[in-house]
């Protein structure tokens, strides 16, 4: 089965692309350090978003009702889905009964994750992405490969390429500038055509029974203002208690994701505007059993900021299509072995365990600390390749015994100065490394020379 | 039913009750909001006027963009009527009820807006604001925006022109919405 | 102080003058260092793999050291291996836990040294191991810098220092990680080499001679990329340019 290795593997064939996919993600964990700088309290700021994310998964069950019957009385329309399945046919549903033959949609990593539009094309509505990245990688038939900037992993080549061959616009014209005109002047006539607006959620606060939509680009607002049915998909994680924990969490949102100090757009909606309806869809899809594990329940905490995946070496070098998942990065690599050992197992051991993913996370996720508990479940488990096991057998029975230890180094020394070149031939060490010299002796044999 | 599925997975997963912290107080500013805000919003792309003369400032705002379109002033109350076409507008002129510096962000209702895509399609948006209305930060800020939440199904924080950096990280303004944002204060 | 050397299983088979450097360096300062030979590993590479049952290293490492007032140990990665792994994975340990430390953090924090015996002329780069870092917090991280908390100061670079005229050169992204990462190494080997290749080319771009490190385990990694490609660069594990040339 191709995991995640195999994956990097083939993004890292074209240079080209490892370097800007470096470079664009770089650029946004400097922006956040910047930014980061600025507020004297941030430290301060992620224990209390820590804090309210824990107190809020300990009382989940009272702020979904809470929320639920808040957002019922403002008049939304309240449903609940199990999995991606009915979420799907509860959006079908809806889109049938307003009749509507096309439908825009906003980036939501939970539509994603249920597969909704190739869902729905099947069902003949076609879906329009309204996010400019989502939608040049639509046009590409390609996946997002990063929660926040979907198109992360494309030069302005490239797009203008997809642009000019689906838009008709001029292939040899790249600026960025050029480029999100041809995008948003087609967008806005679909927006305004559109009677249904999808949407996700940021954020959906229990006391006031409303939610939190967060963009720069104005697309949710453009599209909500412009349509008759707002439908918007939340997982049953994206609830926060009150009004007045609301802006912990956008003060770290922005910063952590962009390195601006917020969105350009934070849209709150608590009802229907006058002649239209709201809808809000309460996904579980296995989000309820993450919260059963203890050992891993933190993941939900998880504001989508992506500066997991922007700081980690092995996103900005692998390319976020190698976790072949909704959500790639550190983030990506918890939440998703969780819905498929077997598919995802290798995703934790994509990892060298430096840390900085935690030390960036603005709800102290300790991401790292995630990865190696989900190394000791998949191990305890069985879901580790019989490579990795007989590998650990071996380094088991050398490693405990000082006998076995000394011979093994001993030999190992012993090939590496004889036989250096077979023996890098043997591994995958080899490959592009050579392997270190060959001391005379152990420190060992040296320390019972010179020392006792 | 879902609903109950959903739930009672919830409850039977949960982790032991964790205390809910009080709400967030964040750190006392001596210095001026109002320095802080137009600081910030000049970074974040928007454009600072101190206006003596309101109707002064404002004409000399919207003059220039007199080609794109007629401009509507939603400051006063007989415009909701004209507010529903979907003309393209050059300028949206609208109270800011809420200001925040950290974030050089407005909060704007929809109270004079029967669509409120205005303050989104608009090629400028003009915000008027008093020196009163200006708060540090976004904490203060949302105990201010609370009364218009309880009262208003949308409102929200506009904090610059419309924006993407989805192409290479370079930053692109007015994407989907504005490509101009400015903030009036009216001191009198 | 009666000190017990804890040698990292692959120093001891692979780069001995990291250790020997080591123990020259405490005896300097005067004290007395033994090395426990029933010591063999501390069982970091099984751990990572996922390994939860640690019993027999826990049993190997507190009968080698329990007798020491100090384990001082030439490698970051192994030292937060036995701070923060070893109390999640047993109750073993736990006094010798607490006493032992990785060689910069020793000489700085507990001995406060003021002055080192190595001498140094070439331009020195040096290569962050994120378990010192972020785990041990040995110095500052990039991720948290700023006026927020008090950050602690880079124990080597303040060791650095105190080489009469000595030559620091600050690569780009000063803390990313060198892509070693263990098994990582030889899983992830794509990732693992363009991740080195990158630490090599910041370390090259400011015209590094010397590429130090707490960790020789990352400097296994870098030089192997280094030797393969032959780049003007050598490598040498802090111990080494700290102890110079002491007898």
């Amino acid at each position: 089965m191709k995991g995640h290795p195999e994956r990097a593997a083939e993004f890292a064939k074209d240079a080209t692309r490892v370097e800007t996919t470096d470079r664009n993600m770089w650029t946004a964990r400097s922006s956040r350090d910047r930014a980061r700088a600025a507020v004297p309290d941030w430290e301060e700021l992620r224990t209390a978003a820590s804090t309210i994310k824990a107190h809020t998964m300990s009382r989940l069950d009272h702020y979904l009702t809470q929320f639920a019957d808040s957002a019922t009385a403002n008049g939304i329309h309240v449903h609940w889905a199990k999995d991606a399945e009915e979420h799907n046919q509860i959006v079908l549903k809806l889109l049938r009964e307003a009749e509507v033959t096309e439908v825009v949609k906003s980036k939501s990593m939970l539509t994603e994750e249920c597969e909704l539009n190739p869902f729905l094309e099947r069902n003949g509505i076609p879906v329009i992405d309204t996010d400019l990245g989502e939608r040049v990688v639509q046009l590409r038939e390609e996946a997002p490969s990063h929660i926040v900037t979907p198109a992360i992993h494309l030069n302005r080549g490239q797009i203008a390429q997809t642009l000019a061959e689906h838009l008709r616009s001029d292939p040899d014209n790249d600026d960025p500038h050029y480029l999100t005109s041809v995008v948003s002047k087609d967008l806005r006539g679909r927006i305004h055509r559109s009677k249904v607006a999808l949407t996700g959620v940021n954020y959906a606060v229990a006391e006031l029974g409303g939610i939190v939509i967060c963009t720069n680009e104005g697309n949710v607002d453009l599209a909500v203002a412009t349509s008759d049915i707002h439908i918007a998909s939340m997982g049953i994680e994206k609830i926060i208690p009150r009004l007045a924990d609301l802006p912990v969490f956008l003060r770290l949102l922005a910063r952590s994701a962009t390195g601006m100090p917020s969105t350009i757009y934070t849209s709150h909606f608590t009802g229907p505007r006058q002649d239209s309806t709201m809808h809000v869809i309460i996904v579980d899809n296995g989000r309820s059993q993450l919260l059963a594990d203890e050992d891993h329940r933190e993941a939900l905490h998880c504001i989508r900021c992506g500066a997991c995946a922007n700081t980690c070496h092995v996103t900005r070098r692998g390319g976020g299509h190698a976790y072949d998942f909704s959500t790639s990065g550190p983030i990506g690599s918890i939440v998703a072995p969780a819905r498929d050992h077997d598919r995802y197992g290798s995703l934790p051991f994509a990892c060298t365990l430096c840390g900085s993913c935690s030390d960036v996370c603005p709800v102290r996720i300790p991401l790292h600390r995630l990865h190696l508990s989900w190394r000791r479940r998949l191990l305890s488990q069985g879901h580790v390749s019989a490579d990795k096991r007989r590998l650990l057998a071996q380094m088991n029975m050398v490693l405990r015994t000082p006998q076995r230890y000394r011979l093994a180094g001993k030999a190992l020394r012993t090939a590496l100065r004889i036989a250096p070149g077979l023996l890098a031939r043997l591994s995958p060490w080899g490959k592009q490394r050579d392997l270190p010299p060959a001391p005379p002796e152990s420190f060992r044999d040296w320390y019972r020379k010179h020392r006792k | 039913m879902s609903r109950d599925a959903v739930l009672n997975a919830v409850r039977a997963g949960k982790p032991p009750k964790l205390p809910l912290p009080p709400p967030y107080s964040a750190p006392e500013r001596a210095d001026d909001p109002v320095a802080e805000f137009a600081r910030i919003l000049t970074i974040v792309g928007g454009h600072w006027h101190v206006a003596t003369d309101l109707a002064t400032t404002l004409a000399e705002i919207t003059g220039p963009l007199a080609e794109h379109g007629p401009v509507l002033d939603c400051t006063s109350a007989e415009t909701s009527e004209v507010a529903k076409s979907a003309t393209p507008r050059s300028a949206v002129i609208v109270d800011g009820r809420v200001g925040v510096a950290e974030m050089g962000a407005v909060w704007v209702g929809p109270t004079l807006l029967a669509r409120s895509y205005l303050p989104v399609v608009c090629h400028a948006l003009v915000v008027v604001i008093t020196r009163e209305a200006i708060v540090h930060s976004l904490h203060e800020g949302y105990a201010r925006a609370a009364q218009y939440l309880e009262d208003e199904p949308y409102g929200m924080w506009i904090a610059g022109p419309s924006k993407t950096a989805d192409i290479e990280k370079t930053l692109v303004i007015g994407a989907q919405g504005t490509a101009a944002h400015h903030i009036v204060l009216k001191t009198c | 102080m009666n000190i017990g050397l804890f040698v990292p299983c692959f120093i001891d088979q692979l780069h001995p003058p990291a250790a020997i450097a080591t123990l020259r360096l405490l005896e300097h300062y005067g004290h007395s260092v033994a090395y426990p030979e029933s010591q063999v590993c501390c069982g970091q590479p099984v751990i990572n793999a996922g390994q939860s049952d640690i019993a027999e290293y826990a049993a190997r490492f507190e009968t080698s050291f329990e007798q020491y007032d100090a384990i001082v140990c030439p490698s970051a990665s192994c030292v937060a291996t036995i701070r923060h792994l070893y109390p999640q994975l047993t109750s073993r340990c736990a006094a010798v836990v607490e006493k032992t430390y990785e060689l910069c953090e020793f000489l700085v924090d507990k001995l406060a040294v003021a002055s080192v015996p190595g001498r140094c002329g070439d331009r020195i780069a040096v290569h962050q191991s994120c378990h010192g870092l972020r785990e041990l917090r040995l110095g500052p991280a990039s991720e948290l810098l700023g006026e927020h908390l008090p950050q602690p100061t880079d124990r080597l670079k303040q060791l650095l220092g105190m080489i009469p005229d000595v030559q620091l050169v600050t690569p780009a992204r000063p803390d990313e990680c060198c892509g070693f990462g263990g098994m990582f190494s030889v899983v992830e080997e794509t990732v693992s080499c363009l991740s080195g290749n990158a630490r090599l080319k910041a370390c090259l771009d400011v015209k590094a001679d010397i590429v130090t490190a707490t960790d020789w385990s990352c400097l296994m990694h870098l030089q192997g990329l280094a030797q393969r490609q032959k780049l003007p660069l050598r490598f040498q594990h802090a111990a080494e340019i700290l102890a110079g040339d002491l007898p």
